[in-house]
């Protein structure tokens, strides 16, 4: 019994550490997102990440005219024949345009992460 | 061989962990941009010339602005307030590291605890403590 408690202990902890790693990968694979679009006003930050093979997600934040601080998350969800865009709980469907240029950032962020993080593991 | 130097072995597993984490992402970031590739591929079939010209990124990014919330500022060309990277390497290995030291400490809690309370059987499971799994 003690062998489990200890196995399960140990495996919990590996779990963890799993989860802990790839949540670090995607906090830099933001960092790297953000950076795509060229640079920011000063007080702006940009993240932009691929949550999961479906989901991108873009983070902006910014002061607005009144000194306001401003956020906005925008998430875009990927489907076989449309993509939906989510903000602040309302969803839209993505028209051409939008979804061209997101194609293109999702293709830059892929070209720099894959460069930057995965050079050693890169998936063909 | 000793429940330290089993956990010893443990720990050597980091690496292959590691290694399976950035594959995961390094697939699921190609997966993403599959999938985004063919929810576009009718509209890129209409219009060539548009997917050919966002081959720059400042040009994309500072002159098209791609998708950017409607009230958001627009870009200024001050290229001092990026953040400079932080190489990953480095990142890895110290988080790697506390991540070695806080396992440790806590396996170490977990066998103090068991030693003060069952003295004898501390010397019963170091043989055949099996942590391949």
């Amino acid at each position: 019994m003690i062998q489990k408690l200890i196995k399960d202990i140990v495996k919990s902890r590996d779990e963890q550490r799993q989860a802990e790693l790839l949540r670090k990968l995607m906090r830099r694979e933001a960092q790297i997102g953000g950076e795509i679009f060229g640079p920011l006003q000063p007080g702006g930050r940009r993240e932009f990440f691929c949550l999961d093979k479906h989901t991108w997600v873009w983070h902006e934040e910014w002061n607005g005219k009144d000194g306001e601080r401003q956020v906005r998350t925008t998430r875009y969800d990927v489907r076989p024949d449309q993509i939906v865009k989510s903000q602040n709980g309302t969803y839209t469907k993505v028209g051409k345009q939008e979804a061209l240029r997101l194609y293109e950032a999702a293709k830059l962020y892929n070209q720099r992460v894959q460069s930057e993080l995965y050079s050693n593991v890169r998936a063909q | 061989m000793s429940w330290f130097e089993t956990l010893e072995r443990a720990f050597e597993s980091t690496p292959q962990r590691i290694f399976e984490a950035l594959l995961e992402r390094s697939v699921e970031v190609s997966d993403g941009v599959r999938n985004l590739e063919s929810a576009t591929a009718a509209w890129r079939a209409d219009n060539p010339e548009q997917h050919a010209a966002a081959s720059s990124v400042l040009h994309f990014a500072q002159e098209q602005a791609p998708f950017t919330p409607a009230a958001a500022p627009a870009p200024v060309t001050d290229l001092q307030e990026r953040a400079t990277p932080t190489p990953v390497d480095s990142v890895f290995a110290q988080s790697e590291q506390q991540a070695l030291r806080e396992a440790r400490d806590s396996v170490d809690a977990v066998f103090a605890d068991i030693a003060r309370n069952n003295p004898d059987i501390v010397n019963s499971f170091s043989d055949g403590f099996d942590l391949s799994n």
